[in-house]
């Protein structure tokens, strides 16, 4: 069923380039790769998709890939914000990326001249789109994802690999933190471009009275937590210091059911009365308001570089408690409050008083104001597509100057030969 | 019943011999002292393999008539026993790899000139026959050379045991399907005599280790009786010289293979051949963190696949290009490996970053 699907697939892009060649335009044509698609309704690429869609598409011609599994037929849009939408019948996430990655790629290559590509998935692709095309390659590989803890040896071999071939086949890698920069510089020389995640989309909302009916606890001050189940999250440790504070309430909302270990935790603290552990909520009102009425918002993440929902939190001007890791101290200037386990939590909730917790907020806000918004990440990404198009060269993280031995020599200024570098900390 | 037998017989001595070697390894300190790259925890007798050649020369005193029929195999076994007492003495005072390798290619040298070469290529690269001498140094470079492989594969509980068994019951059943049922006996008594000291070497009670005694008679027993199977099959004139030669290749694939990759990449990097690291495949697999048993079956499992798909395969393609097969799939793996391991080592390198 899949292969005839791809098939009519292919049919149908193939008339469907036919008829865009007859239409001549003098914008550069940039295709993004690797999302679920537009419009935006699963994660942080997807959110990034849809405002450089909107950001950028006065100036080039946008062309975004779209997962047909995610989106009914009915759903389906052939323009979004002047983007074109073309709908793969792939899955974008689990095994079926790799094959969703790299159709989309060699489509891409039919048209795009620059190749936006998020995730690591299809990057074996990548030494072949080199060695035979001109295309330039922008490829974001995220987090450190292979060594997340929910993916199987197998698939951890294979994201290490695709990285490797991903930051050495690219004209521009991009990560999205200070920490994954270093890892990058350290393990490939590559000079890798920070650009992080917008924040502006989150707004604060009001609380309703509706809300406050069916949430009764959202009467009383709370703290708030929003993440997938999973145990680099550090869900336990929260919940466990949450389970000693019996005065302080948590909300905290994930995908419980998915997994053995959010089962696990949920029959073992949902006892406790001051915890509330809701099941996902959809409804992005609802959402924004139970998150932008918080008083602290606790964010255990201990992977995966920048996360967008501590930048948004931030954003919203709520007071952060995160998990005390390179990333997390990264995205918040060091300015916010850290733990390291439950009892560091469990001391930081009991003893840090409202005006702090206010003060550190009004930081968290300010910070946010000026790195996280898509305006700025939107010029960032442009920057680099300019970029990508002028040079075929990629930046290499030791200064040229390193490398020239005898003109150093002959004016006798060897010592810049050794520098210290921005990862040697 | 008579296999049954065999094994039994043997398994029966080393059970005897062990316990009384044990208490003399311990007096004498003929045993390997942990510490460095070694895993195991207590000091450990040597002598697995001496107790193996004993069983070995007390099993030909009772040996069938049949056997008379390869004379060469005397001399054979003779070597080998050369090259225990040399294991044997390294074991106790550590030898110079130079002088080892010296005596290792005079048992060669003698097995080659006794007889027992290749004697034909069987179209590998194109290539059949060789002239004489051509084919008796290339003899004795392979004989040295899988010597050293089974040599060096001896680095986790049972791998070495295992593999020389599984070499045991695979030139058993040549010898078997070609004819050559006098050395039918031999492989199935060297088999009970390795099932026996593998209980010891996985045990946790009276353990005792193989030590370069066992690994260098057991390496030299396998590569020559290999190469008299090989002419003994090649000479019936049926196409069972091929089979029986793709057999063999996939039994010693591993062993040869991981030595010569570990050689080219020492000699690449500049340092010797000899230089003692933690880079065969048997480590490669610790990244899996898999137990000692595990490792050495994973290993075991893999030769027979390949031996299965040689077989297989050589019926349709040239010998040359299952070769090829094997080694792709051998670098194929050890690429796997190897990704596996630095992806490791950057995982706590990366817990740093984070810190």
């Amino acid at each position: 069923m899949i292969v005839s699907q791809l098939i009519v697939f292919w049919h149908r892009i193939y008339i469907g380039i036919n008829k865009n060649n007859k239409v001549a335009t003098n914008k550069q044509k940039v295709a993004i790769i690797g999302t679920v698609g537009l419009p935006a309704c699963y994660g942080g690429f997807e959110t990034l998709t849809d405002h450089l869609v909107k950001n950028m598409s006065d100036t080039y011609d946008m062309t975004v890939y779209c997962s047909g599994s995610k989106y009914r037929k009915e759903e389906r849009m052939e323009t979004y914000h002047g983007a074109k939408l073309v709908y793969l019948p792939l899955q974008a996430n689990g095994i079926q990326s790799i094959l969703y990655d790299t159709l989309s790629i060699l489509h891409a290559l039919f048209f795009a001249d620059v190749l936006l590509i998020l995730g690591v998935a299809g990057a074996w692709i990548l030494p072949f789109v080199r060695l035979f095309t001109g295309k330039r390659i922008i490829i974001s590989i995220d987090g450190i994802e292979w060594k997340r803890g929910k993916w199987s040896r197998p698939a951890k071999l294979y994201l290490w690999w695709a990285e490797k071939l991903a930051v050495k086949y690219s004209h521009i890698d991009i990560s999205d933190n200070e920490s994954i920069q270093d890892y990058t510089a350290q393990r490939y020389g590559s000079l890798s471009r920070i650009i992080e995640y917008g924040a502006d989309h989150a707004q604060p909302a009001a609380m309703s009275s509706s809300l406050r009916e069916q949430y009764p606890f959202l009467r009383n001050p709370y703290a708030f937590k929003v993440c997938r189940i999973e145990p680099e999250n550090n869900i336990h440790v929260v919940l466990e210091a949450f389970s000693q504070l019996t005065k302080h309430q948590l909300v905290i909302i994930g995908n419980w059911k998915n997994s053995d270990y959010g089962i696990r935790l949920r029959d073992e603290f949902s006892m406790f009365s001051n915890i509330h552990m809701l099941d996902p909520i959809y409804d992005q009102q609802k959402l924004d308001m139970i998150r932008s009425n918080a008083v602290v918002y606790v964010h255990g993440h201990s992977a995966g570089g920048t996360n967008p929902s501590l930048v948004e939190a931030m954003y919203l001007g709520l007071p952060v408690i995160a998990y005390n890791v390179s990333y997390n101290r990264t995205t918040t200037e060091g300015k916010a409050l850290y733990f390291s386990g439950h009892t560091d939590l469990y001391e930081l909730i009991r003893t840090t008083e409202y005006p702090e917790l206010t003060r550190i907020g009004k930081v968290m806000k300010e910070v946010a104001h000026r790195r996280y918004t898509w305006s700025l990440i939107a010029s960032k990404y442009r920057l680099l597509v300019d970029e990508a198009l002028s040079t075929s060269r990629k930046s290499d993280v030791t200064p040229a100057v390193t490398k020239v031995d005898t003109v150093l020599s002959d004016l006798q200024i060897q010592h810049l030969k050794h520098q210290k570098m921005f990862f040697e900390k | 019943m008579e296999i049954l037998f065999n094994v039994l017989f043997s398994a029966s001595l080393m059970l005897a011999i062990v316990p009384v070697l044990i208490k003399g390894a311990l007096k004498i300190g003929l045993t390997d002292m942990p510490g460095g790259r070694k895993l195991h925890k207590q000091p450990t007798p040597l002598v697995g393999g001496i107790a193996i050649g004993m069983t070995t020369l007390m099993s030909l005193m009772v040996q069938p008539s049949g056997f008379a029929t390869f004379e060469v195999f005397y001399t054979l076994v003779a070597c080998s026993l050369v090259l225990l007492i040399l294991g044997a003495l390294d074991d106790y005072m550590e030898i110079r790899a130079s002088r080892k390798l010296l005596v290792q290619v005079m048992c060669a040298v003698v097995v080659v000139r006794s007889g027992l070469h290749l004697q034909s290529l069987f179209g590998i690269f194109g290539v059949e026959n060789i002239p004489l001498p051509v084919m008796q140094v290339l003899s004795i470079v392979i004989i040295t050379g899988v010597v050293n492989a089974y040599n060096l594969i001896d680095g986790v509980d049972g791998l070495s045991g295992m593999v020389s068994l599984l070499a045991m019951i695979v030139l058993g059943l040549i010898s078997h399907l070609t004819g050559a049922d006098g050395l039918t006996w031999f492989f199935t008594m060297m088999s009970g005599a390795i099932v026996a000291f593998l209980k010891f070497n996985l045990g946790q009670k009276n353990k005792i280790f193989l030590g370069d005694a066992g690994s260098l008679f057991l390496g030299f027993i396998i590569v020559c009786s290999s190469m008299a199977l090989l002419n003994h099959s090649a000479s019936r004139g049926d196409d069972s010289g091929n089979t029986v030669l793709v057999t063999l290749i996939g039994l010693m694939a591993i062993p040869v293979f991981d030595s010569l990759r570990v050689y080219i990449e020492r000699y690449r990097e500049g340092r010797s051949p000899f230089t003692a690291e933690r880079n065969h495949i048997h480590h490669l697999l610790q990244g899996f963190e898999l137990s000692p048993l595990r490792i050495s079956l994973t290993i075991v499992t893999i030769s027979m696949l390949l031996i299965a798909t040689a077989f297989i395969f050589h019926h349709w393609i040239e010998v040359t290009w299952v070769i090829l097969g094997m080694m792709l799939v051998f670098r194929v793996l050890i690429f796997v490996l190897n990704s596996n391991r630095e992806m490791m080592t950057w995982q706590q390198k990366i817990q740093s970053f984070e810190e």
